[in-house]
């Protein structure tokens, strides 16, 4: 760029160029990271489900959709 | 029964030994009997940043196998009365990760000691989760740097799932330290302001510690900051140890670069 861009370019702050980027990073951070003790209700699912079906593995997924925060669980059945 | 402190992060590098070692240093003239344990299993260090490592006999994992009582492993310090340290062994072992024994070994602690600090690992790997597990309180250290925020606000939202406190319903304090802030740049715009740091992590600030080059010279002599006279990073450690000691201590201005400060501050007598 040149001297002249670069002129420009200082109006915004590194700083708050650091900011913006950070707030929307751990933003979509956040959204991934799962709720608290999730291996313990994670193997307490699998337990329950044992009792009545075998089961290969399950996968949960944290998701947002619009206000409403989904908890999704996939549960993979074992071939018969 | 003692209060026990994790002193986490989530990159490596911001300062985290140095934060534990200052603040077990802070809290033992304070009067508190505290020690510090280096938790930092297969990497050893706080025994350097302390100047006590020509005297670690038995570790953390020698008193955890049964090889060594506590007492034995316990380093007293020279200077400070009130302070011992307990390192961290130079090889990683099984048992070091195995959660009753980690237990057993805080229980004892906090029998003996008002104030426990353990100087954990980087990251969210296996020892990190040890330190956060019977911990009352983290404290959180963090630079005003991308990086070191973002991953800062991982492991604050791995405390809760990790902690055995917040398991039985209780409250896991949450404490933030922010390290090596240097205020020309934040003064030029070119580094995040502890405002922004906390608006975007939402946790409450325990301390600010300026950026010091005299860092580096108390980890070359094994003398860690807070004992340097008029050292700002020094005092400012100080003040945190003051302030986990229930000493209300006003947060002071070290975003401000000194030349310029008074500089304004002379402005400011003609406005």
């Amino acid at each position: 760029m040149s001297w002249f861009g670069n002129l420009f370019k200082k109006e915004s702050k590194s700083a708050n160029v650091a900011k913006d980027r950070l707030m929307i990073a751990i933003a979509a951070d956040r959204q991934h990271t799962l709720i608290p003790h999730m291996d313990e209700m994670r193997a307490e699912i699998i337990r329950v489900l044992e009792k009545y079906i075998q089961i290969d593995d399950i996968e949960i997924k944290k998701e947002k959709k619009g206000d409403v925060d989904l908890l999704e669980i996939e549960v993979i059945v074992q071939n018969q | 029964m003692g209060i026990v402190f994790a002193v986490i992060s989530g990159k490596g590098g911001v300062g985290k030994t140095t934060t534990s070692a200052n603040l077990a240093i802070g809290t033992a003239m304070e009067g508190k009997k505290t020690v510090v344990v280096d938790f930092d299993i297969g990497q050893r260090n706080l025994d350097m940043i302390l100047g006590l490592e020509n005297r670690v006999v038995y570790d953390i994992t020698n008193v955890m196998d049964g090889d060594a009582s506590l007492n034995q492993a316990l380093i007293k310090d020279k200077k400070q009365d009130n302070l011992y340290f307990l390192a961290a062994s130079q090889t990683k072992d099984k048992s070091a990760l195995d959660k009753e024994r980690v237990k057993k070994l805080i229980d004892q602690l906090k029998e003996e000691f008002d104030y426990i600090f353990l100087d954990s690992p980087a990251g969210i790997e296996g020892g990190f989760e040890h330190t956060i597990l019977y911990a009352d309180n983290v404290i959180v250290v963090v630079n005003p740097e991308v990086s070191s925020i973002r991953d800062a606000d991982r492991v604050i939202g791995l405390v809760d799932a990790k902690s055995q406190k917040a398991k039985e319903g209780e409250k896991v304090g949450k404490f933030l330290v922010i390290t090596r802030i240097d205020p020309e740049l934040i003064e030029k715009g070119e580094m995040i302001s502890t405002e922004d740091i906390l608006d975007i992590l939402s946790i409450n600030l325990l301390g600010k510690v300026p950026e010091d080059k005299r860092v580096i010279d108390a980890s070359n002599t094994g003398k860690p900051v807070i004992l340097h006279e008029s050292s700002k990073a020094g005092e400012a450690y100080s003040r945190i140890a003051k302030r986990l000691c229930g000493i209300d201590v006003p947060f002071v201005d070290v975003e401000t670069a000194e030349e310029k400060g008074f500089i304004k501050k002379l402005t400011g007598l003609f406005k």
